[in-house]
C-alpha cells in the first residue's frame, strides 16, 4: 500500500484490503481469533492462544488462520475466542482454556460439529 | 424436577405468518412432543425481528442461536440437531446485524451479548488492532478524508460542538467550547494532548478502546489538531498499559507510512506528529495540569488554576487536553454529522458512555450504552442481575473519587444533567456495585487510604486533610469512634473541597459526604452500639475494665441532674 493523498487514494486502498482480505479467505476455510487485550491476557488468552497455534499445527490444520483482536466488553467470559467459517456467521466462545482450544479444533474445525458448552452466541 | 433447557421461539409478525411462521410453530411443537422432550423446552413467539430475508425465524436459548428462514422440512433438523444434541444446524444459523423490537429486548434479556449502541467501541474485539487494513474495511479514515478535504477547522468545531459532545472523562465539558477556546488562543505553536492516563480505580474504558482500536485514538486526534491549529500532539499513557502502548506505538508507524500522519496528511500541507508518553503511575497525573508538568518532564503536581491549559499549557502554550474516550467520539460525529450523533442519549447529555461494571453482579465488563439508561437497566440486563439475588445496597461511580449513589436511585437516568440534580456525578463511567455485605465505613477507609496516599503533598488541605480523614474513619471501623467526629468528617472534608488546589484533594471527600448522607445511621451503629452490620469491621468487644470504666462515668443527663439538684440546695 503507497501513501495515501487523497479520498481516491483511501478508496483504492480499502479495495487493496478488501482484496487481500478475500484472498486470505480463500486460503483460509476458517478464522480464529483470540481477543487478547489485557483482561483476556489475565484470563489466560496468550495460552488459548499458543494452544491453538501449536494444535494446528500438530493437526496439520493448514485452511485455519490464527489472529488476534481486542476486547468487545464480555469480561466475565474472558478468553473469548471467535471462529468464523468463510462465508458463514461467527461462532463466539468464551472461557476458551486450552482443553477447550482443543475441543474447538478437534470438533469444529475437523469436523464442523460447534462444541455447545462453550457458546456465547451465533448469530 | 422440571427443568427447562431451552427456548425456542418462533416470529410471529404478519411477514412471518405469511411466510408460515404458523405452520412451522406447529410442527415445531409436535416435534417436540414426539421427540419426548416437551418436559425440557419451552416454545413461545415473538414478534417483530428486523430482517426480512431471514424470515420465518426460530431463535433458539440460551445460546441466542438465530435460524432463518426456517420451513416446515428444517423443524426436525432443527429439533433432532440442537435440542436433541446439542449440535448447532450450520446450514440454517443466520448472523442478525440489527435485531430490532422484541427480538432486540430478548436478546439483552437471555443472550450473552446484549444489544448496545456502539460508537466509541465499534471496532473493539471485532477487528485486529495491528492491522490497518481491518481498520480501513472497517471504515476507518473516512472521517479524517472528509474532514482534511472537504471542512474547515472552523466547520469541524462547529460540528463537534453542534453533537452535543461532552468530555467522557469525568467533569463534562462540552468539548466543542474547549476545541473553540484552544483554536481561538494567540499563542503559537499549540499542542494537543489526549490523556490516556486512566488511574481512577475500576475504570479501564480506554484501555478497552487503545487496545481494541488504537487507530481510532490517531484518527481523532489528528482531526483535533487540524481543527485547533495544532502541528504536534502527545499521548500521555498509564505506564502499566503496555500492551497498548505496543499498540499504539505500531498504528501510529503504519500511519506514517501510509501517509495518514506526519508530513503531508492525505496530500495536504497538513503536518501532524504524535508522541508516546508513557506515565510512572501517579494518580494525580490523571489531572490535566499536572499531567501537563508531568510531560514537561518536572514533577506531577498540578498548577494553579486560572490560567486554564487552552490558554496555558504544555510549554506555556495553548493546550487541548481531551480524554481518551471524548476523542473517539470525533470520528464517528465528522463521518455521519451532528445530527446523526444527536439521536443517541437524553436532550442534555448527547452520545453514549462507556461503563466498566464491576463488584457483585453476575456478570462484569464493559458495555457502551446511551447515556440516560438507568442503574437498574445497567444491573438487570447487562449485569445480569446480583449475585446469589443479593439486595443492592449502593454503586459508587466513577472510581474513588465518584459518588456514592444508594440503592434508592437506581432508578435516575443516567446522564450529566439528572446526576448532577441527584447529587451525584456520573465520572469516568465506572460503576461499583455493592450488595448489602459492604460495609459503609469500610469502603470509606479504603478509598481514603487509596487518597492518603496519592496526594501529591503540595497543598496542606489535601496533604494533611487526607491523612487526617482516614485516621478518624480507621478509628470509627475499630470501635474507637464519637459521635463528633462525624460533624468533624464533615467539616474537613468541606474544607478540603473549597481549599484544595486540585480534582484530587477537592474529591478525596465525596464518597465519604455521600455515605455520611445516605447510611449515616450505619456509621452511627458502630460508634454507639459498636456493631458493624455488614460483618466487615473487627469491633472488639469492651473489655471488663472498659465496660466498668464506661458505666462509672456519669451521664450528661446525670450530671445536670446532679448539677441541678445541688443548686436547689
Amino acid at each position: 500500500m503507497s501513501r495515501i493523498r487523497s479520498m481516491e487514494d483511501l478508496e483504492t486502498a480499502r479495495q487493496q484490503a478488501h482484496q487481500r482480505q478475500q484472498a486470505l479467505s480463500e486460503q483460509y476455510r476458517f478464522d480464529i481469533r483470540v481477543s487478547t487485550a489485557s483482561c483476556g491476557v489475565a484470563a489466560g488468552a496468550l495460552d488459548t492462544l499458543a494452544a491453538f497455534k501449536r494444535l494446528a499445527e500438530t493437526l496439520n490444520l493448514t485452511d485455519v488462520r490464527i489472529t488476534e483482536t481486542g476486547c468487545g466488553g464480555l469480561c466475565a467470559l474472558e478468553p473469548l475466542v471467535q471462529v468464523q467459517e468463510s462465508g458463514r456467521p461467527p461462532i463466539t466462545y468464551g472461557r476458551v482454556t486450552p482443553q477447550v482450544a482443543r475441543r474447538i479444533l478437534t470438533q469444529h474445525i475437523e469436523k464442523g460439529l460447534i462444541v455447545p458448552e462453550y457458546v456465547i452466541e451465533a448469530a | 424436577m422440571k427443568v427447562i433447557r431451552s427456548l425456542v421461539l418462533v416470529s410471529n409478525d404478519p411477514r412471518s405468518v405469511e411466510l408460515g411462521a404458523e405452520e412451522v410453530f406447529r410442527a415445531l411443537h409436535a416435534e417436540i412432543r414426539s421427540q419426548g422432550l416437551h418436559d425440557q423446552v419451552r416454545i413461545g413467539t415473538i414478534g417483530v425481528v428486523g430482517e426480512q430475508q431471514h424470515l420465518p425465524l426460530v431463535m433458539v436459548y440460551p445460546e441466542a442461536v438465530a435460524y432463518g428462514p426456517v420451513t416446515l422440512d428444517d423443524v426436525h433438523l432443527i429439533v433432532e440437531e440442537h435440542l436433541l444434541k446439542g449440535q448447532i444446524v450450520m446450514s440454517l444459523l443466520r448472523f442478525l446485524q440489527e435485531p430490532a423490537g422484541e427480538l432486540a429486548w430478548l436478546r439483552t434479556r437471555s443472550g450473552a451479548l446484549p444489544v448496545q449502541q456502539r460508537i466509541v467501541l465499534e471496532r473493539a474485539g471485532i477487528i485486529d488492532p495491528y492491522s490497518l487494513d481491518d481498520y480501513l474495511l472497517h471504515n476507518g479514515y473516512t472521517a479524517l478524508g472528509k474532514a482534511l478535504t472537504s471542512m474547515t477547522p472552523e466547520q469541524i468545531i462547529d460540528e463537534v460542538d453542534q453533537s452535543g459532545l461532552q468530555g467522557r472523562g469525568g467533569a463534562g465539558f462540552p468539548t466543542g467550547r474547549k476545541w473553540g477556546f484552544v483554536r481561538a488562543a494567540p499563542s503559537h505553536p499549540k499542542y494537543i494532548i489526549a490523556n490516556a492516563d486512566e488511574s481512577e480505580p475500576g475504570t479501564y474504558k480506554d484501555r478497552l478502546i487503545i487496545e481494541g482500536d488504537p487507530f481510532s485514538l490517531i484518527e481523532a486526534m489528528t482531526i483535533a489538531a487540524y481543527a485547533v491549529g495544532a502541528n504536534e500532539g502527545f499521548i500521555y499513557i498509564r505506564g502499566e498499559y503496555r500492551l497498548a502502548y505496543q499498540r499504539l506505538e505500531n498504528a501510529i508507524r503504519l500511519a506514517e507510512e501510509h501517509g495518514l500522519l506526519g508530513d503531508a496528511i492525505f496530500g495536504t500541507d497538513f503536518t501532524f506528529h504524535i508522541h508516546l508518553h508513557a506515565g510512572a503511575g501517579a494518580y494525580i497525573c490523571g489531572e490535566e495540569t499536572a499531567l501537563i508538568e508531568s510531560l514537561e518532564g518536572k514533577r506531577g503536581q498540578p498548577r494553579a488554576r486560572p490560567p486554564y491549559p487552552p490558554s496555558y499549557g504544555l510549554w506555556g502554550k495553548p493546550t487541548l487536553v481531551n480524554n481518551v474516550e471524548t476523542l473517539a467520539n470525533i470520528p464517528a460525529i465528522i463521518r455521519h454529522g451532528s445530527e446523526w450523533y444527536r439521536q443517541f442519549g437524553t436532550p442534555s447529555s448527547r452520545g453514549t458512555k462507556v461503563y466498566t461494571i464491576m463488584g457483585n453482579v453476575n456478570f462484569t465488563g464493559a458495555i457502551e450504552a446511551p447515556l440516560g439508561i438507568t442503574l437498574r437497566e445497567v444491573i438487570e440486563i447487562y449485569g445480569k442481575g446480583m449475585k446469589h439475588g443479593r439486595r443492592l445496597k449502593l454503586v459508587q461511580t466513577g472510581g474513588s473519587s465518584g459518588s456514592i449513589v444508594p440503592a434508592s436511585l437506581q432508578d435516575t437516568p443516567m446522564d450529566f444533567e439528572s446526576w448532577r440534580k441527584a447529587g451525584a456525578s456520573l465520572g469516568s463511567g465506572a460503576l461499583l456495585i455493592c450488595d448489602e455485605r459492604t460495609c459503609v465505613v469500610d469502603l470509606a477507609k479504603v478509598l481514603l487510604q487509596f487518597f492518603r496516599f496519592e496526594s501529591c503533598a503540595k497543598c496542606t488541605p489535601c496533604r494533611t486533610g487526607t491523612q487526617r480523614l482516614y485516621q478518624i474513619v480507621d478509628a470509627i471501623s475499630k470501635g474507637h469512634g464519637a459521635l463528633a467526629d462525624l460533624d468533624e468528617l464533615q467539616q474537613l472534608g468541606k474544607d478540603m473541597e473549597l481549599l484544595s488546589n486540585c480534582g484530587l484533594g477537592q474529591t478525596a471527600s465525596v464518597a465519604l459526604r455521600d455515605i455520611l448522607k445516605h447510611f449515616r445511621d450505619e456509621v452511627e451503629e458502630h460508634i454507639l452500639e459498636r456493631k458493624c452490620r455488614a460483618g466487615v469491621c473487627r469491633i472488639p468487644a469492651l473489655s471488663p475494665y472498659e465496660i466498668a470504666a464506661a458505666a462509672a462515668t456519669p451521664s450528661q443527663a446525670a450530671i445536670e441532674e446532679f448539677e441541678g439538684s445541688t443548686e436547689s440546695v
